[in-house]
């Protein structure tokens, strides 16, 4: 488990960023995460399985979180553009990272639930049956949440690329 | 017209081919069907480059601080509860074999006291009037007995005189360097 530890570290901090959509609190419940893994690592059998178990610690303990302190309006708020992390120095203004961040913020935009299982799903690779393990719902919910992201993030992005073209002026009245 | 059915049917398993849910025969129905239908051509390959977008963007700029990486670490050490200083010196092997050696030096000393306990011999027994005359009190050894008794390179066991005749108490001193005790 300790040898795991970096390996596994920035995948759990990136679901926890999905679910709690705020780098600190995601931090804290990172750390949670590993703590707790720490404590009961008794129970895990499959070592190649580590890193789904780690993921439903998470999503359990964010689950408990949320039951006590119901910080539901933390759920819909993207994360904050001004963390010092993310403000582009003069190198890192490149038309890459600028289109990393937009991708990013598009993902953020997503509610909560559709943003952990999409990321769970395309950057993870998990299948909708581990998906719907680490969040507690059926498989049927991850799949019509898969659905639902993909279709609002082509919305999006089709919206992206009109105002885009609306502000650089390739789009006309007349067409 | 089937074949049209077939391909209408596999598109409907576009979600669950998407969210790798689909059977390993059906996965393989459905990857065939790629190369006819562009529809669900197209859903793939926007999938996939939507899955290496945010795999990349997720990779670059969603990194946890160094400092949660240390925490974690200090926070596993200090989880593990340390076993005692002067077990921890001692490999699992060496333990045991001390745990034999305190063993063997009780029933040592259990022989050593039943050795010294004074006994008639059997000579004066058979040689013994009919006639019973005063028994003399049996002689009991006054000096002390301080043996050093060494019973391998880890423990030594030194036998100490409490004033009872009868009992030996020994004592086992583990032979481990003083300086793993330091520590």
């Amino acid at each position: 488990m300790r040898e795991g530890l970096a390996e596994h570290l920035p995948h759990v901090y990136r679901l926890a960023l999905r679910l709690t959509g705020d780098r600190h609190r995601a931090e804290d419940l990172t750390q949670e995460t590993f703590l707790r893994a720490w404590k009961s690592r008794s129970q895990l059998k499959d070592t190649r399985a580590e890193r789904v178990w780690l993921f439903h610690i998470a999503a359990n303990i964010w689950k408990d979180e949320l039951r006590q302190s119901r910080v539901r309006s933390a759920l819909r708020s993207p994360l904050p553009e001004d963390a010092p992390d993310r403000k582009p120095t003069p190198e890192q203004c490149s038309e890459l990272r600028e289109s990393l961040e937009r991708t990013l913020s598009l993902l953020n935009s997503l509610p909560v639930q559709q943003r952990t299982v999409l990321y769970l799903v395309a950057v993870e690779g998990l299948s909708a049956g581990e998906v719907g393990n680490v969040l507690g719902i059926n498989t049927n919910a991850v799949k019509v949440n898969l659905s639902l992201a993909r279709k609002r993030l082509r919305e999006q992005t089709e919206k992206t690329a009109i105002n885009s073209d609306l502000r650089w002026g390739t789009t006309t009245r007349d067409e | 017209m089937n074949e049209l059915t077939d391909d209408f049917v596999l598109c409907d398993s576009l979600d669950d081919y998407l969210a790798g849910d689909l059977p390993a025969e059906r996965r393989l129905e459905f990857d065939q069907h790629l190369a006819t239908c562009e529809a669900c051509r197209l859903a793939v390959n926007e999938w996939q480059t939507l899955c290496l977008a945010l795999e990349t963007a997720t990779g670059e700029l969603e990194n946890p601080s160094p400092s949660l990486l240390e925490r974690l670490q200090a926070g596993a050490a200090v989880s593990t509860p340390p076993a005692h200083p002067d077990l921890q010196k001692w490999p699992d092997s060496q333990k045991w074999r001390v745990s034999a050696l305190v063993l063997a030096s009780l029933v040592a000393a259990l022989l050593f006291a039943s050795i010294l306990q004074p006994r008639p011999p059997h000579q004066e027994l058979a040689n013994a009037p009919q006639t019973r005359p005063e028994l003399s009190k049996p002689t009991v050894a006054k000096t002390p007995v301080r043996a050093k008794v060494e019973f391998s390179d880890d423990v030594i066991g030194v036998p100490i005189d409490i004033g009872e005749p009868n009992v030996t108490v020994v004592w086992l001193y583990p032979t481990v360097p003083a300086a793993s005790h330091a520590n």
